[in-house]
């Protein structure tokens, strides 16, 4: 890059070795990544990442993990990610699929029902169950306006607790 | 050979104002700053979270097992007071490579819990460059202090440029990834990106948040996807080019600056210091932006002389 309408003095080249060789070593330690594009399993790291999002070819089936409240009349609610953890949203959805993936969907339902049990807002004073699901879509229907699932597993599902006194609830952002 | 050298010196060499470097240490600083501070809590609480999800990455990839939250609370106070010290440029020397590497052990450790947040590692990397370089000659405590020479100089220009390069290799390494996918050149025909933000979508909708509407509306428009995945390419391929020439680098940037634009409205996410322009304030003449500061300072000073002598006579 030139300098951008600045007076310049330029001076001798003295001293310019040490940082052409800091330069050169972060290109190649920032560039070296792109090995993982080579490899089987690729693997990904921070901050130094080969940037594999948005490169993966998509099923036209989405695969995915729900949560569900269920009140006195069977009505069902999609309840929010933030119930089953801490942290950003895609942080949380990918704990929810660790704890599935691990046969452990128990310990996320136990959490969110805890957890609604001291919401206070609605419908949470009314929910009763809580289900951790698996779902399938038809991406091509779900755009169109059908969101039904074309099949749903239920990995979980537990009892909301007693209403304690209720704590905080604090906003977490990603 | 002596052209190639010439050449080779002009790009990676560039005599800059020592004020560029600085107000990209501050810009870059002030960011962090107000990343970490306010995700104070959150950041806490993910180090709290159960050990199942620990899986180390980057700078604590070694780590066996997660530390104790009150070490974590520790090394996140010691990274907002170094990152004051870097903020207000006072002993840079020491405190410049510290509070980098501190922020990049902080933010290593926040990512190893099941999620990386990519758009961490521009601000890392480039406050890693910032912190290891003479990016507090200007516009610092130290250089009131010390009256250190704020003349343009190659020094000053050479870190720049690195972070320069180091974004743009940044996003060829987004393209590439592409490229080298399932897909190949099929990716920039559109059909994967939207199936991207379809996923993106639903899993929104499944998790009870909301997902943006313009992607309902896009969805049955396939060649807007076509278009955007050819500029994307064109944007991430053409990176390098950015370094070659400064209007080509400022033209490039605002581009990529427009691509994330795009994302936030497109699939609801937001890069934040990709968004803010922070990420791209190397390519542009970032000395400018004091330009209001010191407008706003002129106007002061014509409406209340007596402030302005006491200033002068500091």
């Amino acid at each position: 890059m030139l300098n951008h309408g600045t007076e310049v003095t330029r001076p001798p080249d003295r001293g310019k070795r040490g940082p052409a060789l800091v330069i050169a070593l972060a290109l190649f330690i920032v560039i070296s990544p792109v090995a993982e594009n080579f490899k089987r399993k690729p693997v990904d790291s921070f901050p130094l990442s080969y940037f594999p999002m948005f490169s993966f070819r998509r099923s036209p089936v989405h695969t995915g993990n729900t949560l569900i409240g269920i009140d006195d009349a069977g009505h069902r609610t999609r309840l929010r990610a933030a119930l089953a953890g801490t942290g950003g949203f895609n942080q949380i959805r990918r704990q929810i699929q660790a704890k599935v993936k691990a046969g452990r969907a128990q310990e996320i339902c136990e959490t969110v029902a805890a957890r609604v049990s001291r919401a206070r807002r609605e419908p949470m004073p009314h929910i009763r169950t809580v289900q951790v699901l698996t779902v399938k879509h038809e991406v091509d229907a779900f755009f169109s306006g059908d969101q039904t699932a074309v099949s749903e597993t239920v990995q979980a599902a537990c009892e909301v607790p007693e209403a304690e006194p209720l704590a905080h609830n604090r906003k977490e952002r990603p | 050979m002596n052209a190639l050298k010439s050449w080779m010196d002009s790009l990676w060499f560039p005599a800059m104002p020592s004020k560029r470097i600085a107000a990209i240490r501050i810009a870059a600083g002030l960011f962090a700053l107000w990343y970490v501070a306010q995700r104070y809590s959150m950041f806490l609480g993910v180090a709290a979270t159960e050990p199942f999800y620990f899986k180390p990455v980057g700078a604590v990839w070694w780590m066996r097992e997660p530390v104790g939250t009150g070490l974590f609370e520790i090394l996140m106070v010691a990274t907002l007071v170094l990152n004051l010290a870097f903020i207000a440029g006072w002993k840079h020397r020491l405190t410049g490579p510290a509070f980098a590497l501190l922020l990049l052990v902080l933010l290593s450790y926040r990512n190893s819990w099941t999620m990386i947040y990519h758009s961490d590692n521009a601000m890392v990397l480039q406050i890693l460059i910032l912190g290891f370089t003479r990016a507090a000659d200007a516009w610092s405590v130290d250089a009131w202090l010390r009256s250190l020479p704020a003349a343009a100089h190659w020094r000053y220009g050479w870190p720049v440029q690195l972070i320069c390069a180091v974004t743009a290799a940044s996003y060829f390494l987004a393209g590439w990834a592409k490229l080298a996918g399932d897909l190949g050149w099929n990716w920039v025909l559109g059909d994967s990106l939207r199936s991207q933000v379809a996923a993106d979508a639903i899993r929104k909708i499944l998790l009870g948040e909301s997902a943006p509407q313009l992607a309902f509306f896009l969805y049955e428009h396939l060649w807007i996807f076509t278009a955007i995945g050819i500029v994307s390419m064109i944007v991430e391929l053409g990176a390098p080019l950015a370094l070659l020439n400064r209007r080509l680098g400022m033209f490039w940037a605002l581009n990529a600056w427009a691509m994330h634009w795009g994302i936030l409205f497109i699939m609801d996410i937001t890069f934040r210091y990709q968004l803010a322009g922070l990420i791209f304030l190397a390519f542009f003449p970032a000395e400018r932006l004091a330009a209001p500061f010191r407008w706003f300072l002129a106007q002061v000073g014509r409406e209340h002389p007596a402030a302005q002598g006491a200033g002068g006579a500091a």
